[in-house]
């Protein structure tokens, strides 16, 4: 609209070229009036030279007639008539002259005109009648009769009247010229000012014009120029919703229209700034929330509490694959109703739902409810999927190197795709999202790991100053008694049972290194096995009888089943470990109760049983008792490193078998060891 | 456990018999009684069941039943036993919260045997 009206030619410039030919024009005009009005006075100065002329002309004539005159005594005494008549004639004609000169300088319709045409009669006259006189006198003898002499005369004073008529006549075109001169003056001093009165009415004219003109102009730029500047004002103000209004179509209108859409898209350009840079202080604050972020759950926290609302999604989940990688869990949601979670809660990865495909394939999925793509997810109809309308699903896998851990679900309410700018911030988000949560875990692991170090040493240190503390009171004991020289009144078997005391003190302290080492051994991956072929019944015969000692101490019976006797290749010194160890648990959690080892046989599996009949161990318990360091009850008061179910197991299943519990509070546990017999 | 004390004697509270066995031996060669108890529980109904009260409680932390700490708590909600001194000796090398326990003296397994003595003479006379 405003370009149409821009192009119809009407600007300033145009405008100021018309004002230049009109003034071109006008200077044309103005020199035209003022050659006119100046050719009158052209005129007058031309007719007052040819008067000028004219009136040399015929001063000159009347002296050249005043010596053409004829007297008396001249004509009569005269010898040589010819040569007077010679010289008369020779005036005459400069005389003639003169008259004819000055007739053609006058028109045939001036007064003077006929006067001097006149003038040319009375001469022709005078001319002939000299002539006559002439030639009387030719005829004539020098000495001549009175009566001849008046004839003379009588010729003389005929011809004289011409000649004084054509001097009158003269005379007169003197007079009239004269006249007609005074009056040429007269106009020329009457106008004298005409010229400069036009010229000066002309110039004030043109200077009022350009004045006007170039005022009205000049305001009306000006107008459009404070306009233009007001509005340059208001925008360097920072105001930048301010539209200039265009107030003419010229120049000035175009450059304020396009003053305007400059600062349109500067304030586009501003906005989209705004926006990038309030994303990228959302991405800061996010990312230093991550970095505070010490668990999982404090990381999904971040991710719900700062992440979704910074993109002011509906609603959304972290959907975590399971520790066997065949499953996705969702561990945080936030705005999704519990009936969708509590129906998802787990579902296998190879479901076909964009999020699965998303976590299968690490990469971001973007769809609408309204794609087409929706369809080819056949699980999505179980979703409330295609209930709601308007909205784009975003899944961004949470991936750390090449592993995928998980992924973010994100549900907008919006029609339009989102542009690259908006996806790269979700996708740094999903990337600092996963290094959060990678990094909580390692966090959680080290935590973990110091704390089961911590509580390990403390542990060790106890169990390690346990033994040493009679060991030392025996021997200091010993020490008071010699000081006080009463050894040799102490009985042989006070001091027999000091030796006994202090040589079980150290079997435990050889002990608990021994387990200490296989730690050692096993964390490095250094436990080697000496396989050799050997009877489990007799193993376990050897067992019994090793272990029949210390089975006293705790007064619990030993009933041996075997069910089916096999031969096992294994290490055997490390399976008569695991029993040892399985029997001095049974012993030591269900002491005075008894403990029942059976063996049996299945499809060339070997099955050793060690049941007590003691408190048994919770259910949330009976995985955590084959993890290092781990007790049940470590509160309760039973000593021990918490180590001997940890090194069974590693010995079971470096035998490539399996060490399982099961129990019942209060009725007691059966502790299954599971050997393939031949392993390789 | 002897039935009946009259003269001052130490309660050793202890689930270790080869420690208990060891403490008592050498306290009574020094001419101390000694009456032991393995566990805490034994060692309050002990405390409870007597009228001459032992003039000093050597007690042990990791013990089944009822540890140190939660012998140490019953006995001082009880006004009849609560103003006996009592020692605590434990190898765990840290006494948890040992202020809110009040012990009178903490002893660091491996035990110093004279400071034992030391502690022993000191409240027995």
């Amino acid at each position: 609209m405003l370009n149409n009206q821009f192009n119809q030619n009407s600007s300033i410039l145009n405008r100021l070229r018309s004002v230049m030919v009109a003034i071109a024009l006008f200077i044309v005009l103005c020199f035209f009036a003022l050659f006119f009005s100046s050719q009158g006075l052209y005129k007058n100065l031309q007719a007052l030279n040819q008067d000028n002329n004219l009136l040399n002309y015929s001063s000159q004539a009347l002296e050249s007639l005043n010596s053409t005159e004829l007297r008396l005594p001249d004509v009569i005494n005269r010898t040589n008539i010819t040569e007077l008549r010679y010289r008369f004639t020779e005036n005459m004609k400069v005389s003639e002259k003169l008259i004819s000169n000055a007739m053609e300088q006058t028109s045939q319709t001036d007064e003077v005109h006929q006067i001097l045409l006149k003038i040319n009669e009375a001469l022709s006259h005078f001319r002939s009648s000299s002539d006559l006189t002439f030639n009387r006198l030719s005829g004539m003898e020098l000495s001549k009769s009175t009566k001849e002499v008046d004839e003379i005369n009588a010729d003389l004073m005929a011809s004289r009247q011409y000649l004084l008529d054509a001097k009158e006549l003269l005379r007169k075109v003197q007079i009239v010229i004269q006249q007609r001169n005074d009056k040429i003056f007269n106009t020329i001093y009457k106008n004298r000012f005409k010229p400069l009165l036009v010229a000066v009415f002309l110039s004030t004219l043109f200077f009022t014009f350009v004045l006007t003109f170039g005022l009205s102009l000049s305001r009306k730029i000006g107008r459009s120029i404070s306009n233009l500047l007001e509005a340059t004002d208001k925008v360097a103000n920072g105001n930048l919703d301010y539209q200039a209004r265009v107030l003419h179509f010229d120049e000035i209108g175009r450059l304020t229209d396009a003053f305007n859409k400059m600062i349109t898209s500067l304030k586009t350009g501003q906005d989209e700034l705004s926006l990038a840079i309030e994303r990228t202080n959302g991405l800061q604050n996010i990312t230093a929330a991550f970095s505070e972020a010490l668990t999982p759950e404090q990381v999904f926290d971040v991710v719900f509490e700062k992440a979704y609302k910074t993109l002011k999604a509906l609603y959304g989940a972290v959907v975590m694959v399971s520790e066997d990688g065949n499953s996705l869990e969702i561990r945080r949601t936030i705005g999704l109703d519990q009936s969708i979670i509590d129906k998802w809660k787990t579902f296998p990865i190879n479901s076909d739902l964009p999020v699965a495909e998303c976590v299968r394939y690490a990469k971001p999925i973007f769809i609408k409810n309204s794609d087409m793509d929706v369809k080819k997810y056949k699980d999505l109809e179980k979703t409330d999927f295609n209930k709601k309308n308007e909205q784009i699903h975003v899944y961004l896998p949470l991936t750390i190197g090449s592993e995928v851990l998980g992924a973010l679900t994100l549900t907008f309410k919006r029609a339009e795709d989102f542009d690259t700018p908006e996806k790269e911030f979700m996708l740094a988000l999903a990337r600092q999202c996963s290094q959060a949560i990678h990094r909580s875990e390692l966090y959680d692991d080290a935590r973990k790991a110091i704390e089961a170090r911590d509580e390990f040493l403390s542990i060790a240190s106890h169990e390690l100053r346990t033994p040493l503390t009679p060991l030392k009171l025996q021997l200091q004991g010993l020490e008071r008694h010699i000081m006080r020289g009463t050894l040799s009144d102490l009985p042989a078997e006070k001091v027999v049972k000091i030796i006994q005391t202090s040589d079980r003190q150290i079997n435990r302290l050889s002990t608990l290194i021994d387990d200490l080492l296989d730690v050692s051994r096993i964390t490095t991956g250094k436990l080697s096995l000496n396989k050799e072929t050997f009877s489990v019944s007799e193993m376990i015969n050897e067992v019994v009888i090793q272990y029949s000692q210390q089975l006293k101490t705790s007064q619990s019976n030993l009933h041996v089943t075997i069910l089916e006797d096999s031969q096992g290749n294994w290490d055997k010194v490390r399976i008569e470990q695991v029993i040892i160890n399985l029997l001095t648990n049974a012993a030591k959690y269900a002491p005075n109760k008894p403990i029942h080892i059976t063996v049996g046989k299945t499809k060339g599996h070997v099955q050793i049983k060690v049941r007590d009949e003691g408190p048994g161990i919770a259910p949330e318990d009976q995985e955590r008792i084959f993890k290092r360091f781990e007790r049940v009850n470590s509160k309760n008061n039973v000593g021990g490193l918490g180590l001997g179910l940890y090194i069974s197991k590693q010995i079971v299943e470096a035998h490539k078998g399996s060490i399982t519990v099961s129990s019942t509070l209060g009725e007691g546990s059966t502790f299954t060891v599971d050997l393939p017999q031949e392993f390789h | 456990m002897n039935q009946d004390q009259t003269s001052p004697y130490v309660l050793l509270i202890d689930d270790d018999v080869d420690i208990s066995d060891a403490i008592k031996s050498i306290l009574s060669d020094e001419g101390h009684e000694v009456v032991c108890a393995h566990n805490g529980l034994e060692g309050l109904s002990y405390l409870r069941s007597r009228q001459q009260k032992p003039s000093l409680i050597l007690l042990d932390i990791m013990m089944p039943k009822m540890n140190g700490y939660e012998f140490r708590a019953e006995q001082l909600k009880d006004d009849s036993i609560n103003k006996i001194p009592t020692v605590v000796f434990s190898a765990a090398g840290r006494f948890d919260e040992e202020d809110a326990f009040q012990f009178t003296a903490t002893v660091k397994k491996p035990l110093d045997l004279q400071r034992l003595i030391d502690l022993v003479k000191m409240h027995l006379g």
